[in-house]
């Protein structure tokens, strides 16, 4: 660990345990600002590091403190936006700088607005942020090279299905087609195929409607991203709207949209309940329509009445308990046995075989989309319905059942993995000269919930490929939102540190499930590939003062050497070069940083980063150093351990569907 | 009655194919009284039953192609083959000694999987014969990932 100047003033606490931070943390959102308030003013008392001479701004404080704009006409289109989102909840904006008037409106409306680096980590950023709170958030850039610097991010987020506002300006409309200066294009045919919906406003009179038609596909059925361009006539300064009778549909969204959301035909709870009693060993499949229709406490009333495993899948964990007696997320091998799967708000479907239940198991689906029912699994019963009004109607009518032997099969499977997880530990603490994947698994996952830490407090923003094979398998979620699942689905490389940003965010806010764990540090974990993705936004959470512990997987290569490890004419396109210091870009980035070179200094390692998020509000970096040798262990090499581990799905493991 | 034999493994195939589970399937006559049951399956590959009701078996053919001979993958396949024989296991999770014997084997580095079905029972030989290949392919997934990236294109990532 660097050296560095602190000053100890009396504001900040001395090495605060984890009790006692979580005690303040855990307190009014008053006081917790309060103490947060303390830590900032006590940062900026020890931040000035003679070694990098950096300046610290106040950004964490002055954007909360500025003064929120009164809407009033005349309003340019811009203005009219941010109102609608206002209105809307919109949560935060993420962003990077350009598409200025929509930017500059949203913020001066007081919706909390983030400036980064790069607008894809940015972008990754909101998505992180939506999968974590099942709010709405936005990402924003600038026309032409921004908005197209979003695209990864937008199609991250469609794989995802997160409600995902992405707004770019654009230049204006009568150039069309000229070249004229810079950054024309065409976004909408851009982003076909990984939205939900989206519209170029063109003109300043519909701003308010199209607002209305944005909302209503981010805030009813399946989620999904919504891409919004303005031109210049529309948004600019020379949008002048006179008054609302200029406006066309300018009434809010009580009457432009509807909060009434689809209830189960009651014939088809009753075959659900048929099936169930006909069954030996169902299992609810609970995915991301559980927590976006916040309906967790249903299927948990409902798991627990009939006795009924409960398997997570989806880009966020959390919405049943890794705790319950009835998680079956660790339990891969009991997946094969299931003989009735019921798939509650599982929007990504997997085809055949990807979810390998027996045979001859039968697939109900509790969906919003009549549309999707069927689609890739065969099913026996679709009830279209959200997902909290299906659970609460089978709640309702189901009698009180018992799987006593299933829920004992699952248990013994959940074992089993875990034995397996500890062997690989074992294994791992072995290479004296490394840090072998499993020790780092398992040392976080001691140290997040072995430790004085309460269990259900920190949220990961759980990322890297390889590293993400054993990171998955150890780490748990307690309560909603705990774990954002980072490469999901379109399994992208790299927008991880943008995910920890988000997912700190949402935390540091304190935005819907992440309110009683308000001001809490995050922990994200990437790789070395993907650290290089994102890796600069560890000046985004130093200048907001996100405290986040990001590990970085270093094994000095992609995870796909190992397949070319033989073949000199390739094998260096899968390679870095070796020992790379990512921990210093973090402290040039502002922040602190940890390198890590053997097993026994991962677990002090953690203890000084927490420490640092606490008491400085900054992030750390805890470099990992590995070996890219490792990938080629298994039956194989197994002198190299364990290797590249498989998956089963759905489960923790997951990221497919 | 050899010919019942063969029209209870066609219409549990069949069954399973109408209810989406195969797709593709069709069926062959082969030498010796075999009838060859061939359907896209898992990883949307193209699977083989070749049912010998005169032997009195069921085979997965050629599952694995490019499994060398003791190699530690033939031989951790073979471990998980016994296990499915263990019979200290719930009746759901292992294959009933009393009613068919799970055996592999591997000509010229082709895997396959054979059920020698006892009394006739060839209902049960194919529904426990499948799910076996299905919980194989499972174990494949968990322990030999670069074998399936390398054999069967699914993808590294």
């Amino acid at each position: 660990m660097s050296k560095k100047e602190k000053i100890q003033p009396d504001a900040q606490p001395k090495d605060p345990g984890r009790r006692s931070f979580m005690k303040t943390a855990a307190a009014t959102a008053g006081a917790a600002t309060a103490t947060i308030a303390a830590a900032n003013e006590a940062a900026d008392a020890s931040l000035m590091r003679n070694e990098f001479n950096i300046k610290r701004t106040d950004a964490h404080k002055t954007f909360k403190d500025a003064p929120v704009s009164e809407f009033s006409f005349p309003a340019t289109g811009a203005q009219i936006f941010a109102k609608a989102c206002k209105d809307e909840g919109l949560a935060a904006l993420f962003c990077c700088p350009g598409n200025y008037s929509i930017l500059s409106e949203i913020a001066n409306q007081g919706i909390p607005t983030y400036g980064g680096r790069l607008e894809g980590p940015m972008c990754s950023a909101a998505d992180g942020f939506i999968r974590v709170t099942g709010e709405v958030a936005a990402a924003s850039g600038t026309e032409g090279p921004g908005f197209t610097n979003m695209i990864c991010a937008i199609a991250a987020a469609n794989g995802c299905r997160s409600p995902l506002l992405v707004l770019a300006s654009n230049m204006d409309l009568r150039g069309d087609d000229t070249e004229s200066r810079i950054q024309r294009g065409y976004q909408q045919p851009t982003t076909e195929g990984i939205k939900k919906y989206g519209k170029r406003i063109v003109t300043k009179e519909r701003v308010h409607e199209y607002a209305g038609y944005a909302f209503r596909q981010l805030k009813t059925g399946v989620p999904g991203p919504v891409h919004l361009d303005f031109v210049n006539e529309a948004a600019g300064r020379s949008s002048k709207i006179e008054d609302e009778t200029s406006l066309d549909a300018y009434y809010d969204k009580s009457k432009y949209r509807t909060e009434s959301k689809p209830h189960p035909n009651p014939k088809d709870i009753d075959k659900l309940i048929d099936l169930i009693k006909k069954a030996k060993r169902p299992m609810i499949v609970a995915s991301m329509g559980v927590f976006y229709s916040k309906a967790w406490d249903a299927l948990r009333l409902v798991a627990e009445k009939a006795q009924i495993p409960v398997c997570e899948s989806g880009p966020t964990r959390g919405h049943f308990s890794d705790g319950h007696p009835l998680s079956a997320s660790m339990s891969p091998t009991s997946i094969y046995n299931v003989d009735l799967a019921i798939l509650v708000g599982q929007y990504v479907m997997p085809s055949m075989g990807e979810y390998p239940f027996d045979i001859d198991c039968k697939y109900v689906r509790i969906d919003p989309n009549v549309e999707d029912m069927g689609r890739n699994l065969p099913i026996e019963l679709g009830i279209v319905s959200c997902e909290k009004a299906g659970l609460e109607a089978l709640y309702n009518k189901i009698p009180t059942m018992k799987h006593d032997s299933w829920v004992a099969e699952v248990a013994a499977a959940r074992n089993a993995f875990e034995k397996e997880n500890d062997a690989h530990y074992k294994t791992g603490l072995t290479f004296t000269d490394a840090v072998h994947p499993a020790v780092i698994a398992t040392e976080l996952h001691n140290f997040l919930y072995k430790g004085d830490i309460p269990k259900e407090q920190v949220t990961i923003a759980s990322g890297g490929f390889g590293i993400g094979r054993y990171t998955r398998r150890r780490l748990r979620a307690f309560r909603p939102g705990q774990i954002c699942n980072g490469a999901y689905q379109y399994g992208s490389i790299g927008p991880d540190v943008g995910y920890a940003f988000g997912v700190g965010v949402a935390t540091d806010l304190g935005i819907g499930p992440q309110k009683p764990y308000q001001g809490t540090p995050v922990v994200a974990i990437t790789g070395d590939a993907g650290f290089a993705y994102s890796g600069f936004e560890i000046d985004t959470l130093a200048k907001y003062r996100i405290p986040a512990i990001v590990i970085v997987y270093n094994n000095n290569a992609w995870g796909t050497w190992s397949g070319y490890a033989g073949n000199p004419s390739v094998a260096h396109v899968h390679q870095f070069q070796e020992n790379l210091q990512y921990h210093k870009i973090a402290e040039a980035l502002g922040g602190n940083g940890e390198y890590v070179t053997k097993a026994e200094e991962m677990k002090p390692a953690l203890e000084r980063a927490w420490k640092v998020a606490v008491n400085d509000r900054l992030p750390t970096v805890i470099n990992c150093q590995a070996k890219k040798e490792f990938w080629l262990g298994g039956r194989r090499a197994p002198e190299w351990g364990p290797g590249l581990l498989g998956k089963v799905e759905p489960g923790c493991m997951s990221y497919s569907h | 009655m050899t010919t019942n034999h063969v029209d209870i493994i066609r219409k549990k195939l069949k069954e399973y194919s109408e209810r989406g589970v195969f797709s593709g399937y069709k069926e062959v006559q082969g030498r010796n009284g075999k009838v060859e049951f061939t359907f896209t399956w898992l990883l949307n590959r193209p699977f083989t039953m070749v049912a010998d009701t005169k032997g009195g078996s069921l085979q997965m053919k050629n599952i694995l192609p490019h499994v060398p001979s003791k190699s530690p993958m033939e031989l951790d396949l073979k471990e998980f083959v016994e296990i499915q024989m263990d019979q200290k296991q719930a009746a759901h999770n292992r294959v009933d000694a009393k009613r068919a014997d799970l055996k592999c084997s591997n000509r010229l580095e082709k895997l396959s999987l054979t059920l020698e079905v006892k009394k006739n029972q060839y209902s049960y030989g194919v529904t426990k014969l499948l799910n076996t290949t299905n919980k194989l392919f499972g174990h494949l997934h968990m322990y030999h990932m670069p074998y399936l990236c390398e054999h069967f294109e699914v993808p590294e990532e």
